[in-house]
């Protein structure tokens, strides 16, 4: 590692730790919904250092596109409600756009966790294993694992429960989503599309594209670093386009539509683990044999319900208008 | 690392860190948002640079990620001043209720 490589990092580390304190130092809302978002840059360009590209991959699509727009569009919502002026959004309106600061007792507890998180963090580093742990063992199982590329073989195949969970973890965060706000988003129809010709142009060019490099992610995944999730966010990211730019594509379908895509690549993971079942194999155990086209199905499955569950997320908060609460569960049923 | 690979990701991470300022700055929420589009052209230049310099191709592709996902955020921050405005209108026909 020659002097500039350690200049980078050095100025990269201290750029981190500047944005990620003016985030949570700033004044209003917005400014710390920017500074988050350049977080997020920062972040991905640090994995890139620490050569963790599918983590850089990831945040580079979570937490500098997608976080970005919900950040921003929340702000929106709670601006709306405040010209709304009612009574009860204009309280929440005020509290919504302005950063107010934490209160002491809720300081020291942050304080307290972050030290002690220092001193888990730094116990684990100092007795991290020689030669790595577990890499000799994944390295060796390469070839049974279906693909060739190590970290899908973790995630997919040698640790697939766990991903299957995280999948799980998803949707538990929709159902969340459904009962603070209910599911009025999915059956209220957007306003009268009036399309601006310049979105209307930048939608037609962007979406086909972001469709195609989604799929080409997936595909990627199999050789280098890319995959299900990062894949699916770009196809939420598409359908969110389309929804911001005021096409109502998703607008028009059923709610069992939404909740089949919600569901959809967890049913497939979990139908997927249980086949090997009756074959004498253990939960989720493909063979070796044929294990990419397994690992495959599941990984495209659970990129288009990723990619509509973060749809769904957007859809619904979007719907939620900021703060009026939620809203009356009957009300359409 | 080449010279050249060197001295520009560094050039493009000081722009970078002097962006900040704008955003700190402002004065109007347009200028902020600006600015984070400014991190991330710098970023997809930085990322390509890197790509090279590493070398680590798969940093092209996080590069288009971040190239591709850019455009949400303005659109998102433009249609929520326009809406403003479409709501209101709506709302004077007594849309919700």
């Amino acid at each position: 590692m020659s002097g500039a490589d350690i200049l980078f990092d050095f100025l990269l580390a201290a750029l981190l730790v500047l944005l990620a304190w003016r985030a949570l130092a700033a004044p209003q809302l917005y400014q710390a919904a920017i500074f988050f978002i350049a977080f997020g840059l920062a972040m991905a360009l640090a994995w890139t250092r620490m050569n963790a590209p599918d983590v850089a991959l990831a945040e580079a699509a979570i937490g500098a596109g997608l976080l970005g727009v919900l950040l921003i569009d929340s702000l929106a919502a709670f601006t709306r409600g405040r010209e709304r002026g009612e009574a009860g959004s204009k309280h929440c309106a005020d509290e919504g756009t302005r950063a107010r600061p934490m209160p002491r007792v809720s300081q020291a507890v942050v304080a307290a966790a972050g030290v002690v998180f220092a001193a888990v963090w730094v116990t684990a580093i100092l007795r991290m294993p020689e030669g790595g742990g577990l890499t000799a063992i994944a390295g060796a199982a390469m070839p049974e694992s279906g693909v060739a590329h190590p970290v899908t073989a973790v995630l997919l195949n040698f640790r697939g429960y766990d991903t299957w969970l995280e999948v799980g973890v998803l949707l538990l965060a929709m159902l969340g989503i459904f009962c603070a706000v209910g599911k009025t988003g999915f059956e209220r129809e957007q306003r009268p599309a009036h399309i601006d010709p310049l979105i209307n142009w930048l939608v037609r060019f962007l979406v086909p594209l972001m469709v195609l490099v989604s799929g080409y992610i997936l595909w990627l995944g199999k050789t280098a670093p890319g995959g299900a999730f990062q894949s699916g966010v770009i196809l939420g990211a598409a359908g969110i386009l389309l929804r911001i730019a005021g096409f109502r594509t998703f607008g028009r379908l059923p709610v069992w539509a939404w909740k089949t895509g919600l569901v959809f690549g967890f049913a497939v993971f979990l139908a997927v683990g249980a086949a090997a079942l009756p074959a004498g194999r253990s939960f989720l155990e493909y063979p070796a044999e044929t294990a990419g086209a397994w690992i495959l199905i599941v990984e495209t499955a659970c990129a288009l319900s990723i990619g509509f569950t973060l749809l769904a997320f957007f859809v619904c908060l979007n719907a939620a208008g900021g703060c009026d609460g939620p809203r009356q569960p009957n009300r359409t049923n | 690392m080449g010279i050249f690979y060197i001295v520009m990701t560094l050039f493009l991470l000081a722009n970078m860190a002097a962006a900040m300022a704008r955003v700190f700055r402002g004065p109007t929420a347009a200028d902020r948002l600006m600015t984070a589009q400014l991190f991330g052209t710098t970023g997809v230049g930085i990322l390509v640079l890197l790509a090279e310099a590493v070398p680590q191709p798969a940093l092209r592709d996080v590069a288009l990620v971040f190239t591709l996902l850019a455009v949400l955020v303005v659109l998102a921050f433009t249609r929520g001043h326009t809406g403003q405005a479409e709501e209101a209108r709506s709302r004077g026909n007594g849309g919700d209720a």
